[in-house]
């Protein structure tokens, strides 16, 4: 089964690393129903966070590919989310541009979704140091557009 | 043990800038940061870009997503989801898992029944006629009153099922037909060999009540025969003659004997009122006569019934007749009753249309 947080944190992950509401639910989706076919309802076992991240991390290449297609046509996605009061899409908007893909995954996951820097490494299958760097780089990024 | 003062390069440092400004570090990493970043300016502003993009994504970490969107991405399914959903019987819905615990009970009763050998089972058996049965009393003048013995006969018959082909229908009473094994089919047989003997004789009225008695020549007439032997039914028998008949000469006598057939039609009319009469008019007009007890033309519900007997030579012109009418339906069915030569026996039921 797959709870309602668990869900929550697939939309935001995909609305956050790919900036394109209409890709971002599509993958979502995706992921969930997987989600569910590998653990169906009435079972009492759910997803682990680094499978999860694990199932998220499949879906987001191609996905990746297609909100870049969609990136001059499509506005900063507001529908599905709500953001914070005083929050600003624009520096992250900027990371996106000048950011590597691996950085942005790693800091939406870790900062944004709050997974822990061990699922993040287990579900992407790399270190934890990896994972550090990758989410250092990113920070700097962001601080210095924010 | 000697402590080496670790000496770390501008690069080093400002690679663990991050790991400092999370506390990720050890003791003297830290503490070697500290002193570096006292002396350099630009690991300062990197440190504070990262505390800087820190509070900005622990801002953008309040996000939300909107419940219309949640309760949409929650209903997410794909074919591999929903098969395992509906694959088990707890989900499926309360009203298909009844209907399916219907038709399989239904069906295993249906099979258990389409399956047992009912007829050889002891139990059944038992309640089976016995091989030899004891059916007629034949008064020693070579005389019988059939009207009393043919009476009770069909008195028994009746009690115990409807004749054997058609006649209880026939006659107009339109029951349904039945052919049970054992006494009473013997009893309604004995009805069915008796009225064909008085049919035989032009009387074809087994249940009239004037007395009147009708010689039997066996030779002339071998199925009054049959029914003087069957139509004691029950009785005990007498000192003069007791013919006990086992059920194979029965059987042997059935085979024997020249079989019959009646005509069923059908036929599905308007204005029955008007053309029912009509129709009596024909049938009688081509020589036909009621066979059964009920007159030409008796009217049942909102059809019209006709059981008679027709020269064979009018065959062909009735039809015709009939079908000036409309379409009729007709088969040629076996039947136990034999006619005389020359005549063939109708049924003919016209249904109201209107």
């Amino acid at each position: 089964m797959v709870t309602d947080e668990q869900v929550r944190r697939i939309a935001l992950f995909f609305l956050f690393s790919l900036m394109d509401e209409k890709t971002a639910l599509h993958a979502a989706g995706r992921v969930i129903a997987s989600v569910k076919a590998a653990y169906p309802a009435g079972k009492p076992q759910t997803i682990s966070n680094s499978e999860l991240i694990k199932s998220c991390w499949g879906q987001w290449p191609q996905h990746r590919k297609l909100a870049r297609t969609h990136a001059n046509s499509a506005p900063i996605p507001s529908s599905a989310w709500a953001l914070p009061e005083r929050a600003d899409l624009g520096p992250w908007m900027k990371f996106h541009r000048s950011a590597a893909d691996e950085e942005i995954v790693a800091v939406t996951l870790i900062n944004i979704l709050g997974f822990s820097e061990n699922e993040v490494a287990h579900g992407l299958n790399v270190s934890v140091g990896t994972v550090r760097y990758r989410v250092g780089n990113a920070i700097r990024r962001l601080g210095a557009s924010a | 043990m000697m402590d080496f003062k670790r000496q770390l390069t501008p690069f080093i440092c400002h690679e663990l800038l991050y790991e400092y400004s999370i506390g990720a570090l050890d003791e003297k990493r830290r503490r070697a940061i500290e002193e570096f970043l006292k002396t350099d300016a630009e690991g300062r502003k990197i440190l504070e870009a990262l505390r800087s993009g820190v509070r900005y994504v622990e801002a953008l970490a309040k996000t939300d997503l909107k419940p219309e969107f949640l309760a949409h991405l929650s209903e997410s399914e794909n074919a591999l989801s929903l098969g395992r959903k509906y694959s088990s019987w707890r989900t499926w819905p309360e009203t298909l898992r009844w209907s399916i615990t219907a038709i399989i009970i239904s069906a295993s009763v249906a099979s258990v029944v389409a399956a047992v050998p009912w007829a050889s089972l002891n139990f059944f058996k038992l309640m089976k006629a016995p091989e030899s049965v004891e059916l007629a009393q034949i008064p020693g003048g070579g005389m019988v009153n059939l009207e009393t013995q043919g009476a009770s006969a069909v008195a028994k018959a009746e009690g115990v099922a409807s004749d054997e082909g058609d006649e209880s229908g026939d006659d107009g009473a339109g029951e349904e037909e039945t052919d049970l094994g054992g006494p009473a089919a013997a009893g309604a047989r004995a009805k069915d060999l008796a009225a064909e003997a008085v049919g035989n004789t032009q009387s074809h009225h087994l249940g009239s009540h004037d007395g009147e008695e009708v010689p039997l020549d066996e030779e002339l007439h071998p199925a009054v025969a049959s029914a003087k032997v069957l139509a004691g039914g029950g009785v005990q028998p007498g000192p003069q003659a007791s013919a006990a008949i086992d059920t194979s000469d029965l059987q042997e006598k059935k085979e024997a004997k020249p079989k019959g057939f009646v005509y069923r039609a059908f036929m599905s009319l308007h204005d029955l009122d008007t053309v029912g009469p009509k129709i009596t008019d024909e049938i009688r007009g081509l020589g036909g006569e009621k066979a059964g007890e009920v007159e030409l033309g008796w009217k049942r519900g909102a059809g019209r019934y006709y059981h008679f007997a027709l020269p064979e030579t009018n065959e062909e012109r009735l039809m015709e007749k009939l079908r000036a009418y409309g379409p009729v339906r007709i088969s040629k069915d076996p039947h136990p009753r034999v006619m005389p030569s020359g005549q063939v026996r109708f049924i003919l039921w016209i249904e109201s249309s209107d």
